[in-house]
């Protein structure tokens, strides 16, 4: 217990998805986990090496202190939801150097008082999702074999961070929209339904991993519901805006946009620096 | 004096600069790179069929195709009463595996129909944004794996015209195929009706129906190996097959 305190939430993250990312590895070269473990690797090395590149850059120009942990994380949050391209796939490598690339990028271009708004690997793969028509794949909850690993990690986050209630509007939200839209007739409908959405879909990766970066979450016990509830309303693959269905990157970013609206003082420091 | 706040500024935009230069250069090869490949994203039968039928015999597409601008001219593709052209659609999502075939129910056990050939002009179509329901997939015909035969009960075999599935939902929309068995094995298929309400659920049907067709006709059985990052899109399509399988067994 007291090592678990010593380490750092972001070496906590960074070592949760390392396990994630090494199982995944392990488990898809008995063919597991269907990703060729060539393609994973490689597309780990590219992510990790486009984002420690752009940051250094950016961090550079910027004069800005980077925290290679955080610079890290979001490598490994690209390579866990971005299809891992072959190492002959010229069109995946660029995609997944691109999606690194504004990842960083938008730590900080998008930022206020040294802060950035948006979660960066929501942000890389949303703009890139959206630019060119490619949106990221998520494979890592289609793996339901890691999900015990996600979760016992996820366990261990949330300890930490405190978001259980901003989760749990998450999860009511989703899972209920998810009950509503599905066969209420029988159990078998409803347990179907709840399989689904929550065993087989990035529910639980991107409720335990995305939702919880304390940097682009809101302070308070309510807003954090709010901001849980509207994430997971945006989440739902039955939410739409006239013909527009959110992708769960751009579900985050909304999210991340109303944390960002909700707070007063962030707001505030963002209008002075335009004055 | 050098002012540190604007030489941050003026590198950062630099950089931004030069970010956006690369992924416009991404895509403008991207965009390349995709009227490239078209007839090849379209699912091809691994071998030809072994007992050609004359009537069942699908016109040629011609060998020089003449060049179609798609961004200009959307409607430019033939229109026939089988292959009517549909309107613009608003969501701009390129679509690979299309042709301008209506969904519309087909009616069981209707004589087999030849495969339609995709022409170069409704392959390029398929790039071309569509108003409604997206048409469905274009068929997919081929030879079954050597030694691979239907599941059936003893007594049983497949009796020979296409076979379509009812509806099966899954999350994220509808799917329905269409099964054409001939001398007892499943020759050939289409996928009706697939989710495509949203980008997501379009990509993920474009990457798993094609593979899962061509497995189907391949080992003669529903139950072929799941895509991944398509599972929910798989099982369904699964039960799709096995429901048109159930269809077609007679005793």
């Amino acid at each position: 217990m007291t090592l678990f305190r010593r380490v750092l939430t972001y070496r906590l993250t960074l070592y949760y998805l390392a396990a994630i990312l090494l199982a995944a590895l392990g488990l898809s070269v008995p063919g597991i986990v269907r990703q060729p473990w060539v393609n994973l690797a490689f597309s780990t090395v590219v992510a990790l090496a486009a984002c420690l590149g752009v940051n250094w850059a950016f961090a550079r120009v910027s004069g800005a202190k980077s925290n290679w942990e955080s610079v890290c994380i979001t490598a490994l949050i690209i390579a866990l939801i971005v299809t891992p391209p072959a190492p002959g796939d010229l069109a995946g490598l660029g995609f997944v150097v691109l999606v690194s690339a504004w990842a960083m990028a938008s730590k900080y271009i998008i930022a206020v008082g040294g802060r950035h708004i948006f979660n960066p690997a929501a942000f890389g793969a949303a703009l890139m999702g959206i630019g060119f028509h490619r949106p990221v794949s998520w494979w890592v909850g289609d793996n339901a074999v890691l999900l015990p690993l996600i979760l016992l990690g996820g366990a261990l986050i949330l300890t930490r961070l405190r978001y259980a209630e901003m989760l749990a509007a998450f999860a009511l939200v989703v899972l209920g929209l998810s009950v509503a839209h599905g066969d209420l007739s029988s159990v078998a409908g409803v347990a179907h339904a709840l399989s689904m959405m929550g065993i087989h879909s990035m529910f639980c990766f991107f409720g335990l991993v995305m939702l919880t970066e304390p940097r682009t979450a809101p302070v308070g016990r309510w807003r954090q519901v709010a901001y849980g509830a509207s994430v997971g309303l945006l989440f739902s693959p039955f939410t739409h805006v006239g013909s527009y269905y959110f992708t769960p990157e751009v579900a985050l970013l909304c999210g991340n946009l109303f944390t960002f609206l909700s707070n007063k003082r962030r707001i505030r420091r963002w209008a002075e620096a335009f004055a | 004096m050098l002012n540190p706040r604007r030489d941050s500024l003026a590198g950062k935009l630099l950089l931004s600069s030069a970010l956006v230069a690369v992924s416009l250069a991404y895509g403008w090869w991207q965009a390349r790179e995709v009227k490239r490949p078209v007839m090849a994203m379209a699912p091809m039968p691994p071998k030809p069929m072994p007992v050609p039928d004359p009537a069942a015999v699908a016109p040629a597409a011609p060998a020089e195709p003449a060049p179609l601008d798609v961004a200009a001219a959307p409607v430019a593709a033939p229109a026939t009463a089988a292959n009517p052209v549909a309107a613009p659609k608003t969501a701009a999502v390129a679509k690979a595996p299309q042709t301008a075939t209506p969904t519309a129910p087909e009616p069981q056990q209707a004589a087999v129909t030849p495969p339609p050939t995709l022409t170069p002009q409704q392959a390029l179509q398929m790039y071309v944004p569509m108003e409604g329901a997206s048409p469905a997939f274009p068929p997919v015909s081929g030879s079954p794996d050597a030694g691979a035969v239907a599941p059936l009960p003893a007594g049983m075999h497949l009796a020979d015209g296409d076979f379509v599935s009812d509806r099966h939902t899954l999350m994220w929309g509808d799917l329905r195929v269409r099964i054409s068995i001939q001398g007892g094995a499943i020759r050939g298929m289409q996928v009706l009706q697939f989710p495509d309400h949203r980008s997501q659920s379009l990509y993920l049907s474009q990457l798993a129906l094609p593979v899962l067709q061509s497995e189907v006709i391949k080992n003669q059985k529903a139950q072929v190996d799941v895509v991944s990052s398509a599972t929910d899109t798989s099982y369904t399509f699964q039960d799709a097959v096995a429901d048109a399988i159930t269809k077609a067994t007679r005793g």
